[in-house]
């Protein structure tokens, strides 16, 4: 049975459970040119290994066996992250990662562990690996800890998942959400948007939905390298319908909800999703040749920043010569700035006028030449034009008769 | 109040709109307007004006940094219209409009901004 929910989703931890959190908190820094990784071991076999396969992933690598000179190179070359063993001490006693931490507190660690030793927590490690090293672990911990460079990180408790979800979504971060315990899967976002669900083979809203169901486990966050796209809409509304289809397998009976019954990994291709796509695109193209022709015309994705055009690369060649190159984004900029709730932003820039029609989660931007006072009039026209078009179209074709 | 700030009084209250003022891209300041508290921010000036360049994802995906200023600006919101124009000789003309006002009404109010000048 269905149930209204207001529009912000909030809920206790005693409702979807608690989970304990590994949070890594960041502002999605831009990645340095060549960063420099300190590797401080004694063990020369180790150190080796380590340089020879950050070295082939582009990262500079310098090496020290002892704390004393590991601490000078990390404090006379600014280095990105220091992977040391925590047993690695000066002579007066001192371990190496309390003195680094003093003398580079913005420099990022990495502790080696021996084998069986637990994990630690101190402060500036981002993460503890055990030894034997498995380097496939490491060189995602080196990523990690370079997006540490900014926020905070650590070890919480008493967080549910959606919580989490929220606070991501709030601070328009991108990173990669990892479950474990009894329910285990992970949740990309990208800016702040959910993109990606996966929980065994499956992918999308029917791993965000198993995801949801779990009351406990622990939560542990990575750089997000690649923004593979499962889920689409707004965060809101993402997670309402992931709620929504959590309290209709609740709901008293027991048959698997209807989601289960067709979803197969291999029938949910990359970039694919389960919702009718809002927008008939060859409508569109029809409605633009008859009542905006001559206007370059795109479909943006501004979560997954994508940019499709629709109409014929080339057929405009003036549009490609006058349009500066960004101006697309920099109006959405203006309108995400200027007022949240826009549904349409006109930019006139240089020679060129940029429109950009949003109407319930559809991007249009369509772009004119402007030679002078009556093409401008006629651009505001087929804007808001454009805008009534595709407002009553998404509404019909959600209403299941097209348009 | 001077002969301008009345002339905007006049064009605000007679064409329906919300506020409007003329700034001093160079130093910000409103050097005319009516009910012009709030009407844009100052991180949207900066934005608009080129002060500070668009970084966004969307923009970088689009080729960069757009080289020229913008010469003028629509925002249509769910409850407001946000319009501003740049002009040559320094100023910028922002006007807020119920979101119920045509665009074409907008731009002509704002052309009627354009047109006031000096008369302190």
């Amino acid at each position: 049975m269905r149930r209204a929910r207001t529009a912000r989703v909030r809920r206790t931890g005693a409702d979807v459970g608690a989970v304990s959190l590994r949070v890594v908190s960041s502002n999605f820094a831009v990645a340095r040119s060549a960063p420099l990784i300190v590797v401080a071991d004694g063990d020369a076999e180790l150190r080796d290994r380590v340089h020879d396969f950050l070295s082939e992933r582009g990262y500079r690598v310098e090496s020290a066996s002892d704390a004393e000179s590991a601490a000078q190179l990390v404090v006379a070359q600014d280095a990105a992250v220091l992977i040391a063993d925590r047993a690695l001490r000066t002579p007066d006693g001192r371990d190496l990662l309390s003195l680094a931490r003093e003398r580079a507190p913005a420099t990022p660690q990495i502790a080696l562990s021996g084998e069986g030793a637990p994990p630690g927590t101190d402060p500036g490690v981002v993460r503890t690996l055990g030894k034997p090293l498995s380097l496939y672990e490491l060189v995602d911990a080196v990523r990690l800890a370079q997006d540490c460079g900014d926020g905070f990180h650590g070890w919480m408790h008493r967080m549910s998942l959606i919580d989490v979800l929220q606070m991501y979504h709030h601070a328009t971060q991108s990173l990669v959400l990892h479950i474990r315990g009894e329910v285990e899967g992970a949740i990309a976002l990208k800016l702040g948007e959910l993109i990606h669900a996966e929980h065994g083979d499956q992918v999308g809203m029917p791993a965000l939905v198993a995801l949801l169901t779990a009351k406990r486990g622990q939560l542990f966050t990575t750089a997000l390298d690649h923004a593979q796209r499962t889920l689409v809409g707004p965060f809101d509304h993402v997670l309402l319908d992931g709620l929504r289809s959590l309290d209709e397998r609740r709901g008293g009976n027991d048959e698997p909800p209807a989601f289960e019954l067709d979803v197969v990994a291999d029938d949910w291709p990359f970039e694919e999703h389960d919702e009718p796509d809002p927008l008939d695109e060859a409508a569109l193209r029809a409605w633009l040749a008859e009542h905006a022709p001559g206007a370059g015309v795109w479909r943006v994705d501004p979560v997954a920043a994508r940019v499709v055009r629709l109409d014929e690369a080339g057929a405009h060649p003036e549009i490609e010569l006058a349009s500066p190159p960004g101006a697309l984004g920099w109006a959405y900029e203006l309108a995400e700035l200027g007022d949240p709730t826009w549904q349409r932003v006109e930019l006139t820039n240089g020679p060129i006028a940029i429109a950009i029609v949003r109407v319930a989660g559809v991007v249009i931007a369509f772009a004119r030449l402007i030679s002078g006072e009556a093409m401008q009039r006629r651009f505001h026209v087929e804007s808001a034009r454009l805008q009534r078009w595709l407002t009553d179209h998404v509404a019909a074709r959600a209403a299941g008769g097209g348009a | 109040m001077t002969s301008r700030d009345q002339q905007f009084q006049s064009a605000v209250v007679d064409g329906g709109a919300l506020g409007a003022a003329a700034i001093a891209i160079a130093t910000r300041e409103v050097v005319a307007g009516f009910q012009h508290a709030d009407l844009a921010s100052p991180a949207l000036l900066d934005l608009l004006l080129g002060t500070t360049r668009p970084v966004g994802p969307l923009t970088q995906a689009c080729g960069g940094t757009p080289p020229s200023a913008a010469r003028e600006l629509l925002i249509a919101g769910a409850a407001r219209s946000l319009f501003c124009a740049v002009l040559e000789r320094g100023e910028l003309i922002v006007m807020a409009a119920p979101a119920t006002m045509s665009v074409a009404l907008g731009w002509a109010l704002v052309r009627t901004l354009v047109a006031t000048q000096g008369g302190a």
